[in-house]
């Protein structure tokens, strides 16, 4: 029997090599597609100096955003002459990002990586997630090993896959188990959610979404790093060896968290055990040579999108403190090219990506001044993407004159199509002003312009906007819009005239 | 544990290996523990209803057999019965007969509150249960002699391959092989070996890769068109077919390996001229289980026509209801029930006939039958019978929506490889038809499997669909 078997065995055996070999030419490309995350990681591993991973808190959650790019984007603002790579996905973890930056060639052109790293993610309740699941799943393809063998064991859910009874289990069993350390006000997560539910913990949580909403809070940041068994903590030592083995620049991210409202609803001591945490993550992690940007109390409470359930989805203002802390960690590998956004005076686009400075909006591809994007407007949508400042934004003070000019193309009659710049303190008009063009040529594209004088300069609550403004029925295009803010005494008037004109194309 | 899984990939050659290379003597050892294990790694608390339901009927049916009295008999049969059917009923039904009677009760103006159990569903309770009942009926009616060793009578209620989904194994057939002398053999290693990549291959690359599809459909049916929605419904047809093939052929391949004939479950019931023959195609272990300790004590066809018609409708009902405890189940069965018997009445009225030859009138048998077993699924896939309805309203309500949704391209191929496979298989098993295919051809088969099976196998957390009966 065993001289029947054994040449069959050999023969499977050579079969698989031969079905892997066909399945990695063939196959394998195609289940990588359909692996967001691994396909992206394809298009940024070989064109970027500097690779941003996150999960959901890089992305703008509210459409009360004007400027709805992500963190790793307002980062790279401030490093003009740099190419950043953003690899993120709703509930990636150390774990994740190990697995795909250990897919990073030894030959590529990264320099530096930043990680995002989520408090959260270092409690149970993340550890031992649903999405948990299918991250699992995806990352096997990028496993080492035969890229067959890899796709078997997907099959076979042969990764990290518990089902929703064990989870719960698992959950429980931490919750119950897990010591607080002799600080907190109660040994165990369920201790303290449980006095919480009997009204012991805290009195004052009247109603039952607060009641609910401070539970979640316990079960998401009551608990303490073992920094001998937390998964998180042995995955983010991995990306500190990786990164030294292959001379990587490390930066990690502590994310900003609703510290405030745990405090109002839980009082202090979950607020101090996740400062404990992150004061332990800071420590620990700076020994081992990294960076790392503390940004846990960086938010204010406001800016947290989600209010019924803690989360790390800031609005805009939040994502642009993160960027900053975080572009201000980087100028100490990139000082010659690190070129501070609050300092700066000239803002353009051309639309083709989104720019600081401006609203994020839709483009079109039908006609361009530059490049292959310009903004259409048309009776549907008759107003431009707005510049935009506050005081918050800049670090410019005092007495400045502000010069903005678009390009526009199409069939502009008397004053359809309008500049105009307005300036308004907590929503009350301080200034609006309107410029027409100032001669209606044949042209392809004529050029718009104004300039006005912010006396006092930007104080706070002042928001200041530009945008163009077309009110005809035809559609019209508009391109490289143009911003200049020059701080300015009285002599800057007599050069208006030459100034004005100023455009980078 | 589940067949289709890395864990069970290493279990079952470690257990064949140890089998064969142990004394016969203490086989069953092994293989109790191994049955154990393998239960247990699902829910170890569990295991305890099995050794409870084991030990009851073990002493039940030596009970039986030693007392000369029938109204002892008749009491130890009792005991078993509600024994098991009351951990049957615990764990799988209270829950729907408290709801049902709570509602029924509110009719009539009673409010009463049954207490909520919140408790798991023991995996296969269905399985084993009905297979031990099966065992203490036969021993009550003098059909077979009770096993003396309670080793060996807990192996045949828990012999791994078939413990969680089958085939429902009757004693008589089962426990003379856990106790024969099998040597290895190269015919049932290759058998064993057939049937299990044909297992995974029904298993995991058709049913695990039809049923985000169905899910899809299932969960957002009036989003798509009626085109997508009877795609769906015959993806589920082909999804649950496979996805319990494949089990139970994976069960019997393990089983072969070493030296174990396990029943087969499935004889191509797709290919079915009528309901009353795919009954005897599908799920056959369970379809015969309701033939010999309900439809026949009922009195089978041997009594007036109107109460047979009724000794149907009850056997096809009880059958939907141990698929669930839902009232979807119930009309889920009611539905074969009813077919079953309107095709018998055209058939004794007009004489009316599918023949047993392949022509154009069994054909458009088969297609008749495959349009009510798929429109009957709409209640035992859907969560509850108002969601059904409310499906089958979107089938004529969504023919003017364009919104298709269309399946991927390497899963159409393989669904029709499988429905190809399963006409060549027509009233036989893979292992045997693989054995009189040429080597050439026969190898070229076993590439195409091992390829579907390691490159295309569906990723989805996919529980195999029987586990939950």
């Amino acid at each position: 029997m065993v001289k029947k078997i054994l040449p069959r065995l050999v023969a499977i055996i050579l079969l698989f090599l031969v079905l892997n070999e066909l399945y990695t030419r063939y196959i394998y490309p195609i289940d990588l597609k359909k692996i967001d995350l691994a396909d992206s990681l394809q298009l940024v591993k070989d064109s970027c100096n500097i690779l941003y991973l996150g999960e959901s808190s890089n992305f703008s959650f509210s459409w009360n955003d004007r400027d709805r790019r992500r963190i790793s984007d307002m980062a790279a603002d401030y490093f003009p002459g740099l190419d950043w790579g953003t690899l993120n996905k709703g509930a990636l973890h150390a774990g994740i990002y190990l697995r795909l930056l250990q897919q990073i060639p030894a030959e590529s052109k990264v320099e530096t990586i930043v990680v995002t790293m989520n408090l959260r993610s270092f409690g149970a309740d993340w550890i031992h997630s649903k999405l948990e699941n299918v991250l699992q799943r995806n990352i096997l393809l990028l496993t080492p090993g035969p890229k067959l063998w890899n796709r078997f064991r997907m099959g076979l859910k042969a990764y990290y896959n518990p089902g929703e009874y064990k989870r719960k289990v698992l959950l429980q069993w931490h919750f119950k188990n897990d010591y607080l350390g002799p600080h907190a006000p109660y040994p165990t997560a369920q201790a303290w959610i449980d006095a919480l539910e009997s009204g012991q913990s805290n009195p004052s949580l009247s109603d039952s979404a607060s009641l609910s909403l401070a539970q979640t809070f316990i079960r998401l940041f009551a608990f303490r790093i073992d920094t001998s068994t937390n998964p998180r903590i042995r995955d983010f030592d991995k990306i500190v060896e990786l990164a030294q083995k292959r001379g990587w620049k490390l930066v990690f991210n502590i994310l900003s968290e609703n510290v405030e409202k745990a405090r109002l609803l839980t009082g202090d001591a979950l607020a101090s055990l996740m400062m404990q945490n992150r004061d332990l993550l800071v420590k620990r992690y700076s020994r081992m040579g990294a960076i790392v940007v503390d940004n846990l109390t960086v938010v204010d409470s406001s800016l947290f999108i989600d209010k019924n359930w803690p989360t790390e989805h800031y609005a805009e203002a939040g994502r642009k403190a993160i960027a900053r802390n975080i572009a201000l960690a980087l100028k100490t590998f990139y000082p010659q090219v690190f070129d501070d956004v609050k300092k700066r005076t000239h803002f353009y686009t051309d639309f083709e990506h989104p720019a600081p400075g401006f609203a994020t909006y839709p483009t079109s591809t039908r006609k361009a001044r530059s490049g292959k994007r310009a903004i259409a407007l048309h009776p549907g949508q008759s107003y431009s993407p707005a510049f935009y400042l506050t005081a918050n934004d800049t670090e410019i003070r005092g007495a400045a004159t502000l010069i903005v000019s678009a390009f526009y193309s199409g069939h502009v009659i008397d004053n359809q199509m309008k500049l105009v710049i307005s300036l308004e303190n907590n929503q009350v008009r301080q200034l609006y002003r309107v410029a027409y063009p100032e001669n209606i040529t044949n042209k392809e594209w004529n050029e718009i312009s104004d300039s006005v004088l912010l006396k006092p300069g930007l104080r706070p609550g002042d928001l200041l906007t530009a945008y163009c403004w077309y009110t005809g029925t035809d559609t019209v295009y508009i391109d490289d819009f143009n911003v200049r803010i020059i701080p300015t005494d009285s002599t800057w008037f007599d050069n208006f005239a030459k100034l004005k004109n100023t455009s980078p194309k | 544990m589940t067949f289709n899984s890395l864990e069970f990939l290493i279990f079952l050659p470690l257990v064949v290996g140890f089998y064969y290379s142990l004394n016969p003597r203490y086989r069953w050892i092994l293989l109790l523990a191994a049955s154990y294990f393998f239960y247990m790694w699902w829910n170890p608390l569990y295991i305890i209803l099995i050794i409870t339901s084991t030990a009851i009927d073990y002493f039940a049916a030596r009970a039986i057999e030693k007392t000369p009295l029938k109204k002892k008999k008749r009491k130890y049969l009792l005991l078993s019965l509600f024994t098991n059917l009351g951990l049957l009923f615990s764990f799988k039904y209270y829950g729907f007969f408290a709801g049902s009677m709570q509602r029924l009760l509110s009719l009539a103006g009673i409010e009463i509150h049954f207490p909520y159990l919140d408790v798991l569903l023991p995996v296969g309770i269905s399985f084993y249960t009905f297979q031990t009942l099966s065992y203490t009926i036969d021993v009550y009616k003098g059909k077979i002699k009770a096993e003396k060793h309670p080793g060996y009578f807990a192996l045949y209620v828990t012999y791994f391959p078939q413990l969680v989904a089958g085939p429902i194994e009757r004693f008589d057939r089962l426990s003379p092989q856990l106790k024969a002398t099998f040597r290895p053999t190269y015919e049932n290693f290759s058998n064993g070996f057939r049937l299990i990549l044909f297992g995974l291959f029904t298993k995991m690359v058709i049913a695990d890769n039809l049923a985000p599809y169905v899910e899809k459909i299932y969960e957002e049916y009036a989003a798509y068109s009626t085109t997508s929605i009877a795609i769906g419904l015959i993806f589920y047809s082909f999804q649950i077919y496979a996805d319990f093939y494949g089990y139970s052929t994976i069960a019997v391949g393990s089983a072969l390996l070493m030296g174990v004939q396990l029943m087969d479950n499935f004889r191509t019931p797709y290919l079915s001229r009528n309901i009353s023959e795919f009954w005897k195609r599908w799920h056959i272990s369970l379809s015969t289980w309701f033939r010999d300790y309900v439809y026949i004590p009922l009195g089978g066809n041997r009594v007036s026509w109107l109460r047979w018609a009724l000794n149907v409708f009850v056997v096809f009902t009880l059958s939907g209801l141990w698929h669930g405890a839902n009232w979807t189940f119930v009309i889920w069965g009611s539905i074969f029930g009813i077919m079953f018997l309107i095709e018998r009445i055209f058939q004794e009225k007009f004489h009316w006939i599918t023949p047993e030859r392949w022509n154009w009138l069994r054909l458009a048998g088969v297609i008749k039958t495959f349009i009510i077993v798929t429109l009957a699924w709409i209640f035992f896939r859907s969560p509850s019978v108002s969601q059904a309805l409310e499906l089958c309203k979107h089938l004529y309500l969504n023919l003017h929506l364009q919104n298709t949704l269309f399946p991927d391209t390497f899963v159409t191929i393989w669904l029709g490889l499988f429905i190809i496979s399963d006409i060549w298989l027509f009233n036989s098993r893979f292992d045997q038809r693989m054995a009189r295919l040429p080597l050439i051809a026969r190898w070229l088969f076993y590439a195409i499997l091992i390829f579907a099976i390691t490159g295309f196998g569906g990723t989805d957390n996919q529980p195999f669909i029987y586990f939950q009966f």
